[in-house]
């Protein structure tokens, strides 16, 4: 999957972000310098201890300088805690908000966008590339501190022995330099092993999905030898990772040590000349101790910032598509009418150069159901699809009583064509809910009305716990049969103008297909309703047949008018029909 | 959503420290083999921890005999030791890291094999439904809990523990005196340590619980999409998602109280620890009950206390995950295969003629019985069709067939010979059975189809789909046989899929052949198409075939009406709608089903 990144989106949106909380961001920098100051003042405050306290044998001081310890490590702690706050607080927002905005953003983005990006796609947006996101908002406060506790120790060091100080901290950048290094080399080798790992869970999804053809087909070894692929895979990759960790971690120890040595040889001789004090000799140790994880945590700025970067620009991606099915500026609400549905003229192609309708025209009275048929490919589920506007006609127009769909405001639009899809979608949540999906308001009253005339109340009675089941993928099982019959009534109770069945009775068996079709029998009553599906007993349900073929209106007429006239209709429905 | 969450509940419930005596035993013999390795890891473990603590000692020692007695031998021999120990510090740390990695890894890698392999022996009960979610978590969360733990755990625990106790050891050898009143700081730090850990694993449980919601929410939405503008859903959504994502929010800004809390406090520890060693050292210097370099070294030594501590409270989750983790796997490694091949399995005699008997077969998924005393031989090359409503039992005699499950009475047969006494791999040679789902797995259509005889010729392949009128079907997609499929995100329809793994069957060449609902998603016009080519193939082969579209019966040469369990009708076509029975009934509902009723041609 490759997409264009663009970084410098990526890097603004990030800004943008952090512009926007610059108040609370400026309190946690403001307490990341109070923090870093104390932390430098501690080992200061150590030497003179020994030097003036112990070494001078004076007891009184040394309790005043016991106390103002203890005092500037309670300030040190009062600011770590402010400055942890504002930050990681901030991150979170940053975080939320963004995901908000995905969110906002993918649900108002058109169905030709969902069409050709993956769920997971998406989730790996809102989830993953946050994550970085939100990572790196926290890592700017804090490894400003470090930056600071370094620059100043660094300092206070000078001003006491400026060889010695040079001498003790130039291991300091280089751990800096070989820990940025150290990420950069790591994060491909860590994508590398988190790579393996989802091959590992594909190979075990699959293998236990597929378990039955397995089996069936006697491949049990060749699936052992597969996994033993990957699993030798992710083992090389993880290995790498180790041999990198191998060589940098010990580095982190021992360039340390040999500060430390510097300190030990070079200070110690130092002390005997008397160019430096005990106490000051035992504070260069605790600077150097105290710096590690800082200089070390700095050579990750980089690779964290870059890698938030990339990953804003993937969520960037996402938050610059514009719908396709723009809002029309003055669009009005519904027009008064039954449902008188015209199609004219349209012309539609998912994609440039494969039209899917050509100059298709139809017109569907008031109250009149009619069935699509035609074979697969032909267009007819496209023509379900434009009614509610989930795709713009490239030319011609859709009417319904007499108004052009994109006059019409689209959530009024939509709330008046009843959808029911072939896979039924429900959602994970009680029975309850899906069946309100369109209608949060609806009362307990109109819910149990609509089931019953989907005839699903029968079973939702007998369920645990009747409508407030939770069922979805999540919850209970439902079968093919009692899925649709809630989708029939999820449709209904929008009370829509116009009912759209695209194969709704596709998936079930013939005793179930039956009970559907009692259902739809009632509720298509007295209203405008296009029935799509390959099952003659399904078509059956509708007044008019209308055939289509390569994207145009072949024959209109009576399911019993075109057996007996179009030979094309007999071909479509193929064996069901007896021969004559 | 609520039992999503229940079910996450009922994982936090599931920790504990104890490990199973099956996966310490388990564990145990997969170490084991890799001794030598556990010993290099373990000594350079030992070794690590102690050159980092013997440096502050070679410190105190510069200090004392060195600094204060202003001896130059002394320095540079405490110089030429801490060099010493700088390069110990370089190569233990080294050998530590990359040999516990390398026996961890290999533990991972042969613990993933072993558990796929095993359920490949598992019986199939393993894999219907909801538990079918558990082997797949047991192969991936689980491992990758245990995998966590060996990356960063597992080190870091063994060092701080190392690093703590030497501490304290070397402490009360320096200066008891001194040690009691500086480890004064030690009770606070743990206890405190202890409350932080138990509020802040709390509080990142209702993290994962609201993550998990807003993953849930964000997950369905987007792929219920259609669904949500259908119902123009879209400001409601923002709504209700506003709410579950601000308390997503919430729960980890308390997680941020908490350690706002505690970090300050250990900080604030950490000073007092540092002025208690140096007014108490300070005046046992001034006392001359403590030398310099001691107090030097308790200050350096303080930092082996604070962090080995906070380092264990942050592992003691992954350690606690990965310990019940294990214990899953090794319950599940536990497991009997129900159905193992007997080890005196006989091959099926050959040539197979392809007779099938169930011999008073009775069976039950669990305690009501699917099948009782169900009797029925079928002869070799008949082509029979299995009819029934839902739950009859059919697709439960097919998988007794395979040998998917046992029956608990009677037996089943092919020859006259009992499934038990046969060798796995001849039963897999001789029936194969094409289930409702057309399951492909990942590739290339070709490997879809060869995944039965994958030494089937290119000729041989394109024959067979070109008999069963798939070819061009097949050709007319964008790579022809080389189109790349999935097992989820396939491009094809349900009943292109179900198109596929018809021809794999075939390819496959078996003497008997099942049929469960093989063709059920096709549209009327390829079902015909297939109907045709597929009773062609079925010629000369034994072939049980599920269909709940009538029209497959009526060119068996046999129909068997099954009902709660039970043969009810047993006969050709044509017998069974004279003898105006439930299958003449049932034929007839189909008939004016499907056929508008006022239909005038004669039929």
């Amino acid at each position: 999957m490759s997409e264009q990144l663009d970084l410098r989106a990526g890097a603004s949106l990030i800004l943008q972000q952090l512009r926007a909380r610059w108040r609370t961001l400026g309190t946690a920098l403001f307490f990341a310098l109070v923090w870093s100051s104390a932390r430098v003042a501690l080992p200061v405050l150590t030497g003179k201890t020994i030097d003036e306290a112990i070494g001078d044998r004076n007891e009184s001081l040394l309790l005043t300088f016991a106390i103002a310890i203890v005092g500037i490590a309670a300030i040190q702690g009062l600011a770590a805690a402010v400055r942890r706050f504002m930050a990681m607080s901030t991150s979170y927002r940053v975080e939320a908000n963004l995901r908000a905005d995905l969110y906002d953003q993918v649900n108002q983005l058109s169905l030709d966008y969902h069409d050709r990006t993956s769920t997971g796609q998406l989730m790996s947006r809102a989830s993953a590339d946050l994550h970085e996101i939100q990572m790196f908002a926290v890592v700017i406060p804090l490894n400003t501190a470090f930056f600071l506790i370094a620059v100043g120790a660094f300092g206070v060091l000078l001003t006491v022995h400026i060889p010695l100080a040079l001498a003790a901290m130039l291991a300091y950048p280089i751990i800096t330099v070989l820990s940025a290094r150290f990420f950069r080399r790591l994060s491909p080798a860590s994508a590398r092993v988190q790579q393996d790992l989802a091959d590992v869970a594909h190979v075990v999804e699959e293998n236990i999905a597929g378990m039955r053809t397995v089996r069936s087909f006697g491949r049990e070894d060749d699936e052992v030898r597969k996994l033993r692929a990957v699993a030798e895979r992710t083992f090389d990759d993880s290995m790498e990772a180790a041999r990198l960790r191998t060589i940098y971690t010990p580095l982190f120890s021992w360039l340390p040590a040999v500060s430390q040595l510097v300190i030990l040889g070079f200070g110690g001789y130092l002390v005997l000349e008397g160019q430096l004090t005990a106490g000051e000799f035992v504070a260069f140790f605790q600077y150097l101790n105290m710096l590690i994880f800082p200089v070390q945590s700095l050579g990750e700025l980089v690779p964290s910032g870059q890698r938030a970067m990339t990953s804003a620009a993937r969520v960037w991606n996402v938050l610059r598509q514009r719908p396709t099915v723009a809002r029309t500026p003055h669009a009005g609400s519904m027009p008064e009418g039954e449902g008188d549905l015209v199609f004219e003229d349209v012309q539609f192609a998912y994609q440039k150069g494969y039209p899917v309708l050509r100059d298709f025209n139809l017109r569907i009275p008031a109250g009149a159901s009619v069935a699509l048929v035609g074979p697969t490919g032909c267009g007819k589920t496209t023509v379900a699809k434009l009614l509610p506007r989930f795709y713009e006609v490239q030319s011609g127009q859709v009417l319904i009583d007499g108004v052009n769909v994109r006059d019409i405001r689209i959530e009024d639009l939509r709330r008046n064509v009843g959808l029911v899809f072939q896979d039924t979608f429900l959602f994970s949540d009680t029975i309850r809910n899906n069946i309100a999906y369109g209608r949060v308001d609806a009362t307990q009253e109109e819910i149990e009305h609509a089931a019953q005339l989907a005839q699903a109340a029968e079973f939702i009675d007998e369920l645990p716990d009747g409508y407030n089941t939770v069922v979805g993928e999540q919850g209970f099982s439902l079968s093919g049969g009692q899925r649709q019959r809630l989708a029939i009534a999820r449709a209904i109770l929008i009370r829509p103008r116009v009912l759209i069945l695209d194969d709704a009775t596709s998936s079930v068996d013939a005793t179930m297909e039956q009970e559907i079709r009692t259902a739809l029998r009632r509720v298509m009553e007295g209203r405008t309703t296009i029935i799509i599906s390959h099952r003659l007993s399904t078509i059956a349900l509708a007044d008019q047949v209308v055939l289509i073929d390569g994207g145009r209106v072949i024959e209109v007429g009576t399911h019993n008018d075109l057996l007996r006239t179009s030979p094309r209709y007999a071909e479509v429905l193929g064996q069901l029909v007896p021969a004559p | 959503m609520m039992r999503g969450m229940g079910r996450a509940g009922a994982l936090a419930a599931d920790k504990t420290l104890r490990p199973s005596t099956k996966s310490l035993r388990g564990s145990a013999s997969m170490l084991a083999p890799r001794w030598r390795l556990l010993l290099l890891a373990t000594v350079s473990i030992l070794l690590f921890a102690a050159v980092n603590l013997a440096r502050p000692l070679v410190v105190q020692q510069a200090i004392d005999s060195g600094i204060v007695d202003g001896d130059r031998s002394a320095l540079v021999k405490a110089a030429v030791v801490f060099f010493g120990l700088s390069i110990g510090v370089y190569v233990f740390q080294a050998l530590s890291v990359y040999t516990t990695a390398l026996a961890g890894q290999y533990f991972l890698r042969d613990l993933r094999v072993r558990v796929f392999a095993h359920l490949q022996k598992l019986s199939l009960r393993f894999f219907d439904g909801e538990s079918s979610g558990l082997m797949i978590s047991r192969m991936t969360n689980d491992m990758v809990v245990v995998g966590d733990l060996i990356n960063n755990g597992f080190l870091m625990v063994v060092q701080s523990i190392l690093l703590l106790v030497g501490t304290v050891i070397i402490l009360l050898t320096l200066s008891a005196r001194l040690s009691l009143v500086t480890l004064a700081v030690v009770p606070p730090l743990i206890i405190a340590t202890w409350i932080f850990r138990i509020a802040s694993a709390r509080a990142y449980d209702r993290v994962r619980d609201r993550i998990a919601e807003v993953m849930v929410h964000m997950q369905e939405t987007f792929s219920g999409m259609p669904v949500v503008q259908a119902f123009a859903r879209e400001g409601h959504n923002a709504q209700r998602f506003g709410q579950i994502n601000e308390s997503n929010y919430d729960a980890n800004v308390d997680t941020v109280k908490i350690s706002a809390v505690y970090i300050p406090f250990v900080e604030l520890l950490g000073g007092l620890g540092v002025a208690l060693i140096l007014f108490y050292g300070g005046t046992g210097v001034i006392d001359d009950w403590v030398t310099l370099g001691t107090v030097a070294a308790f200050i350096f030594y303080l930092d082996f206390i604070f962090q080995p501590i906070q380092r264990l409270s942050q592992v003691y989750d992954t350690i606690q995950a990965a310990t019940a983790a294990l214990n899953k796997i090794f319950a599940l490694l536990d497991e009997q295969p129900d159905q193992q091949e007997s080890p005196d399995a006989k091959p099926l005699t050959k040539p197979v003629r392809g007779e099938v008997t169930f011999d008073d077969v009775t069976f039950a998924y669990g305690e009501t019985p699917v099948l009782e005393d169900v009797d029925i031989t079928i002869k070799p090359g008949q082509r029979v069709a299995m009819v029934g409503a839902t739950g009859a039992g059919k697709s439960t005699m097919a998988k007794l067939l395979m040998r998917f499950y046992e029956p608990r009475n009677g037996r089943v047969l092919i020859d006259g010979q009992d499934l038990r006494d046969l060798r796995m791999s001849d039963l897999r040679a001789t029936l194969i059975m094409v289930p409702q789902e057309g399951f492909l797995f990942s590739g290339t259509i070709r490997d879809n189809i060869l995944f039965g005889r994958p030494d089937a010729t290119e000729d041989e392949m394109i024959a067979a789909c070109r008999e069963l009128g798939v070819d061009d079907f097949i050709q007319s997609l964008p790579d022809g046989y080389d189109t790349l499929v999935s097992f989820r995100g396939s491009r094809l329809s349900g009943g292109e899929k179900q198109l596929v793994s018809i021809a794999r069957a075939f390819v496959a060449d078996p003497a008997i052949l099942v049929l469960d609902e093989a063709t059920s998603a096709l549209d009327p016009e390829t079902e015909g198409i297939i109907d045709t080519a597929v009773r062609r193939l079925l010629q000369g082969r034994t072939s049980i075939v599920i269909a709940h579209r009538l029209s497959t019966a009526e060119h068996a040469d046999r129909v068997l009406l099954l009902g709660h369990g039970r043969l009810l009708e047993d006969g050709s076509h044509e017998d069974l709608v004279a003898r105006g029975g439930h299958y003449a009934a049932l034929h007839r509902q189909w008939r004016t089903g499907t056929q508008p009723a006022p239909d005038p041609e004669p039929d």
